[in-house]
C-alpha cells in the first residue's frame, strides 16, 4: 500500500520536474512571446493611467514576460509565489489567454480568500490586543472573513455586519471588530473612519485636525453612534447608557447627539444608532467607502496604493482619478473583491516591467506606475513563499492536514521572530540573519523525504536541469544562459543522483537573494 | 528645602558659566569632539518615583518606604538602591519630568520616541536616531542594540529598517542566528552561489535603490558573522567576581553586555527591566525590582568610569511613567505620568544634582516641570545631535527630531 502511494508521488514528482508531461511526451518549451491580459471593463482604468502618462510625457516600460507576469499575481492575490505544479499549469494553457485563466484560477482559490481575510483584518484590527483579550477571538474572526470572502458575500454587507451586530464574540464572530476595542466609542469611531472611510479624524478626538478641516465635534458625533454599545453577558448590545466625553473622576461628561461627519445623516426608522451608522458607511453614495477599499487593494497588487498613507484619502493621490474609476467598477459589480482584483491584474500598469534587471531610469517611472514598483516582500509574504519553495506542489487548502498544521505553527513561529511591531517591510539585520541562518529556514531548503531539494536532485536528469528547476521553484524564471552554465558546475554528482548538499546551497542562494525578496 | 538647594546650586554654577563649559556645550550641540554613545536602562511598566529615587518618606503618600542618604549632599534616593545611592555624586535626578501618556504602550512610545502615537506616521525611537546621526568607526555590529526588550517598541520608524534594534533575547547566550548552520566551506559555496546570482542585476552604480540596499544587508550580516566583535556577547571571558558584582540575572547580564558593547563601538543600547507596574503589592515588587537594578546599573556606572567611557557615554535611566501617590486598596500604586524622575548619568553633566520637585502631598504640578519633548531633545543635544534638525519622512512631511527645547540649566552647566 505504502509503496504504491510512493510510486503515485514519484510519478507525480517526475512529471513535474518536467521529466515527461502528462501526455507522456517531451515537454514543450513555452513560447516566449510574452500574452497580454486585458478586459473590457479596463479601458476606463487604463485610461487614467495613459492620461497621466501622456502629461508626464512618460513611456510606460513594457510588458513583463508570462512568468513574471504569473509571479506577480500569485503574490498579489494569494500572496504567496507560484509552486512549479502552478507553474507547469500555468504553461500548458494557450498563450493567448494564459494570463486571464490564471487569475481566474487563483481567483477560485481559498487561498485568495484567506489572504486578503488576513491582510483586512491586519489593517481592521488592532496589532496589540491589551485588554481585551478575553472578549476577543482574532482567529474566529478571521475565519469568519475568510468564509465570507470565500462566499463572495458583497464588501458593504461584511462591513455592515461587523458595525452592526450584536452577540456573543464567540457565535456571533463579526462582532469581534466591536470587542477587539473594548466597545470604546472613541477608538471605534476612530477606527471605523481609518479603516472603512479613508479618513484621519482621529486627531480631533483631542482637538481641532491641525491641517485638515475635522472638528473635535465632528469626531464626537460620529463616536456617539456607539454611545450605547456596551458589553454584557448575551455579548455586544446596544442596552448601556449612554456615553458621555471626558467623563473622567468627577467630571460628568458630555453628551453628543450622533451625527456623520459629512453627507446625509441616514432617515432610517431603525432607533438603533449603531445600525444607522452602518448603513451610512456602507451607502452607495459614500464615495469613500469605495474609495478607501480601491486604494488598499491596488496596494495589495501593486506593492504599494495609489494613496499614501493607505488610509488617508487626503494625501495626494499618485495617479488622479484611477481610484474614483475603481471604486466605480466595485460599486457596478456590486461590491465583489474579485471584480477589482481582476481589473487591477489586467491593467496596463500590472503588466509593466520594473527596474529589477532593466534600465536603473525605470525607477523615475515608479511613481507614476509607468513601471511597477520594486518593493519587499512583508513577512508574511516571506514566511509563505519559503514554506511553498520547501515543496514542488501547491501548499493550499489540499494539502494534507498534517502538513498544513505543521506549517501553520512554523509559519507563526517565523513570524513571531521575523516580523517587526509596526515596520511592514522586512530588512532588519535580524531578520536578514534569519533567512542565512535559521533553523527554520535550514529546513524547508534541506533534502528530506518529499522536499523540493529532495525531488530536484533525484529526479533532474543533470545539473542544468536541476537549476532550472531551482530557479523556477524559488524564482519564478528559466535561469539565463550564463547563470545556468555558472551554477551548474558547482552542483557535483554523487552517485547515480545529484549532490544533495549542492542542490541545497543552491536553494539557500536562491532564497537568500534580492530577486527573491523583491515583488518585481 | 534639599532639592531646592541643590536646584540652586546648579543654577548658580550655570550663572557663573565657565568659558570652557559653555564650549563643551557647543561643540555638543555641533557634534564636534569624540563621538558620544547612548545607554537607556528602559524600566518597562512604569516604575514608582517614591521607591526609587523621589522618595517622600514619612510622608501620606511615602507609604512605608524609608529614604536613605546618598554621596550626594542633600539627595536622597529610596532604601533599595543603596549601590546607586553610593553614586549620586555622579548623576543628574530629573524629579518632574511630565507626560501626557497615561497608557503603558502609548507612554511608551511617547518616552521612546518623544513624539506621541499618531495613527499616519511612526517615529525613531531615541536609540534608533543615534545610530543613524552618531558616526561610527570599524564597527561590524548593529549601532543599535537592544537587551530583553520583549515586544516593547524599538523601531526606527521613517528611518528605514537599517536603524531598528537588534534585539538580545537573552544576554547570557550567543544571540541567534550569528553562526551559519554549515561550515566555512559550505558557506563559501553557499555566497558562491548568491553573488552569481546578484551579479546578474549590473554593477553597483546602476542598481535600482531597493537592490542596493538588499546588497548592503547581506554584506552587512556576513560581516557580521565573520567579525570578532562577536566576542562582546560572550559574557563567559568575565570573571566571576564581575558576574557577580552585576548580578547573574538577565538584567545584571544585560547591563554586562551593554557594557561590552559599548567598548565595541555600538552607539545605541537599551536594557530593559520589567516588573514594575505595580497595581498590588507595589511595596515588595519595587524592594524585588529595586535590588536587581540597584545592582546591575551600579555596576555598569562604576566600570564606565574605570574605563574612561563615562565622558562619552550618557546613561538614562527611566520608564514610560510613575505611579500614583495615592496607595490604592490593594496596597498598590497605578500610573502616573504627572510628576515621575528620570536619571541621567555621565556625558558630562553636572553631577550631585536634582532638577525639579514633587509635592508631598501627592499633588499633579511638581515645580519646574519637565516635558517628555524637552526630555528627548535634552537627550539628543547631550549626545551631540540637533535636535531642531528636520527629517523628511517617505511620505515626503518633514518632522524635527524632537519638538521640544533642551533643559538650558543642564547643558549651560556641563563640565
Amino acid at each position: 500500500m505504502r509503496l504504491f502511494f510512493t510510486t503515485i508521488g514519484y510519478a507525480i514528482l517526475a512529471i513535474l520536474i518536467g521529466a515527461v508531461t502528462w501526455s507522456g511526451s517531451r515537454v514543450r518549451r513555452p513560447s516566449d512571446q510574452a500574452s497580454v491580459a486585458a478586459s473590457p471593463a479596463n479601458n476606463s482604468i487604463d485610461a487614467c493611467f495613459e492620461a497621466l502618462w501622456k502629461e508626464q510625457k512618460t513611456l510606460p516600460s513594457a510588458t513583463v514576460d508570462d512568468l513574471t507576469y504569473a509571479r506577480r499575481a500569485a503574490l498579489g492575490i494569494v500572496g504567496v509565489i507560484p509552486s512549479l505544479e502552478e507553474i507547469r499549469w500555468y504553461e500548458a494553457q494557450p498563450a493567448e489567454t494564459r494570463r486571464e485563466a490564471y487569475v481566474e484560477r487563483l481567483l477560485a482559490d481559498r487561498r485568495f480568500a484567506e489572504t486578503l481575510a488576513d491582510r483586512l483584518a491586519q489593517a481592521w484590527l488592532p496589532t496589540k490586543v491589551g485588554d481585551n483579550f478575553v472578549l476577543y477571538r482574532p482567529f474566529r474572526f478571521r475565519a469568519w472573513l475568510t468564509d465570507q470572502i470565500d462566499a463572495g458575500v458583497p464588501y458593504p454587507t461584511i462591513v455592515r455586519q461587523m458595525l452592526s451586530s450584536d452577540g456573543l464574540w464567540t457565535d456571533s464572530p463579526a462582532v469581534n471588530f466591536i470587542t477587539a476595542y473594548g466597545a470604546k466609542p472613541e477608538e471605534l469611531a476612530d477606527e471605523t473612519a481609518r479603516s472603512f472611510l479613508g479618513l484621519q479624524i482621529g486627531c480631533a478626538q483631542c482637538h481641532d485636525h491641525p491641517f485638515a478641516s475635522w472638528k473635535q465635534t465632528e469626531f464626537r458625533g460620529l463616536a456617539a453612534h456607539f454611545g450605547r454599545t456596551d458589553i454584557t453577558f448575551r455579548g455586544i448590545d446596544d442596552s448601556g447608557d449612554t456615553f458621555r466625553f471626558g467623563a473622567e473622576g468627577d467630571a460628568e461628561g458630555l453628551l453628543v447627539p450622533a451625527a456623520v461627519p459629512y453627507g446625509k445623516n441616514p432617515s432610517q426608522p431603525t432607533p438603533n444608532m449603531r445600525h444607522r451608522l452602518a448603513q451610512w458607511v456602507t451607502e452607495e453614495s459614500n464615495d469613500r467607502f469605495y474609495l478607501a477599499i480601491s486604494n488598499r487593494i491596488w496596494g495589495m497588487m501593486m506593492g504599494r496604493p495609489i494613496v499614501q498613507p493607505v488610509d488617508d484619502l487626503d494625501a495626494p493621490h499618485s495617479v488622479p482619478g484611477l481610484l474614483e474609476e475603481s471604486a466605480l467598477l466595485f460599486r457596478q459589480h456590486d461590491g465583489d473583491f474579485r471584480s477589482l482584483f481582476r481589473a487591477i491584474a489586467c491593467s496596463r500598469s500590472f503588466q509593466a516591467t520594473s527596474s529589477l534587471g532593466e534600465a536603473k531610469a525605470l525607477e523615475s517611472h515608479e511613481a507614476s506606475l509607468a513601471s511597477y514598483p520594486l518593493t519587499r516582500l512583508d513577512p508574511m509574504q516571506v514566511a509563505h513563499c519559503l514554506s511553498q519553495v520547501a515543496s514542488l506542489r501547491t501548499l493550499d487548502s489540499q494539502t494534507g492536514v498534517v502538513r498544513r498544521v505543521i506549517g501553520f505553527f512554523d509559519n507563526q513561529n517565523f513570524l513571531e521572530y521575523f516580523r517587526t511591531e509596526a515596520n511592514d517591510e522586512s530588512g532588519t539585520m535580524s531578520q536578514r540573519l534569519m533567512l542565512m541562518n535559521d533553523k527554520l529556514v535550514q529546513e524547508r531548503i534541506a533534502s528530506a523525504l518529499g522536499s523540493s531539494s529532495e525531488g530536484i536532485s533525484h529526479h533532474a536528469s543533470n545539473a542544468e536541469q536541476a537549476v532550472e528547476l531551482a530557479f523556477l521553484v524559488c524564482l519564478t524564471r528559466r535561469p539565463h544562459p550564463d547563470e545556468t552554465k555558472s551554477l551548474a558546475s558547482m552542483i557535483k554528482r554523487s552517485g547515480d543522483h545529484l549532490d544533495p548538499a549542492d542542490v541545497e546551497d543552491l536553494l539557500w542562494a536562491l532564497v537568500n537573494s534580492s530577486e527573491f525578496l523583491l515583488r518585481h | 528645602m534639599m532639592t531646592r538647594r541643590t536646584f540652586l546650586r546648579s543654577t548658580s554654577m550655570a550663572l557663573l558659566g565657565s568659558a570652557a563649559s559653555h564650549a563643551i556645550a557647543q561643540a555638543a550641540i555641533d557634534g564636534v569632539g569624540r563621538p558620544k554613545s547612548f545607554v537607556l536602562i528602559w524600566l518597562n511598566g512604569g516604575p514608582s518615583q517614591l521607591e526609587t529615587f523621589d522618595p517622600h518618606a514619612g510622608t501620606t503618600i511615602g507609604g512605608p518606604t524609608r529614604a536613605i542618604e546618598t554621596s550626594a549632599k542633600g539627595i536622597v534616593f529610596a532604601e533599595h538602591l543603596p549601590r546607586l545611592a553610593e553614586l549620586a555624586h555622579k548623576m543628574t535626578i530629573l524629579r518632574s519630568v511630565v507626560s501626557k501618556e497615561g497608557d503603558h504602550s502609548r507612554g511608551q512610545y511617547h518616552l521612546r520616541t518623544g513624539f506621541r502615537p499618531e495613527p499616519s506616521v511612526f517615529h525613531p525611537t531615541l536609540g534608533a536616531i543615534a545610530a543613524k546621526e552618531l558616526p561610527v568607526v570599524g564597527l561590524d555590529l548593529p549601532p543599535y542594540i537592544s537587551i530583553n526588550t520583549n515586544d516593547n517598541y524599538t523601531d526606527a520608524g521613517y528611518l528605514g529598517a537599517d536603524f531598528q534594534a537588534y534585539r538580545i533575547d537573552d544576554p547570557a547566550r550567543p544571540p541567534r542566528n550569528l553562526r551559519s548552520p554549515v561550515a566555512d566551506e559550505r558557506l563559501n559555496h553557499r555566497r558562491q552561489m548568491l553573488d552569481i546570482l546578484e551579479a546578474r542585476h549590473g554593477r553597483p552604480n546602476e542598481l535600482p535603490e531597493a537592490v542596493r540596499r538588499a546588497h548592503q544587508q547581506t554584506d552587512r550580516a556576513l560581516r557580521m558573522m565573520g567579525s570578532s566583535q562577536q566576542s562582546a556577547f560572550d559574557l563567559s571571558s568575565e570573571s566571576a567576581l564581575t558576574r557577580d558584582t552585576y548580578g547573574r540575572d538577565p538584567f545584571g547580564n544585560g547591563c554586562l553586555a551593554a557594557r561590552r558593547l559599548l567598548e565595541t563601538g555600538v552607539r545605541a543600547v537599551e536594557v530593559t527591566l520589567g516588573g514594575w507596574d505595580t497595581h498590588a503589592t507595589n511595596f515588595d515588587a519595587h524592594a524585588r525590582q529595586g535590588t536587581i537594578l540597584d545592582r546591575g546599573l551600579s555596576a555598569m556606572l562604576k566600570d564606565l568610569e574605570d574605563r574612561e567611557l563615562d565622558r562619552d557615554t550618557l546613561v538614562v535611566c527611566g520608564g514610560e511613567f510613575g505611579r500614583t501617590p495615592e496607595i490604592n486598596g490593594l496596597d498598590g500604586r497605578d500610573h502616573w505620568p504627572y510628576g515621575f524622575s528620570v536619571m541621567l548619568a555621565g556625558a558630562g553633566l553636572p553631577a550631585g544634582v536634582v532638577l525639579g520637585q514633587t509635592d508631598p502631598q501627592g499633588g499633579k504640578n511638581p515645580v519646574d516641570p519637565i516635558t517628555v519633548p524637552d526630555l528627548t531633545a535634552t537627550i539628543l543635544t547631550l549626545l551631540g545631535i540637533h535636535p531642531e534638525k528636520e527629517f523628511i519622512t517617505p511620505g515626503g512631511r518633514p518632522i524635527k527630531r524632537s519638538d521640544g527645547k533642551p533643559i538650558e540649566r543642564l547643558l549651560s552647566s556641563l563640565t
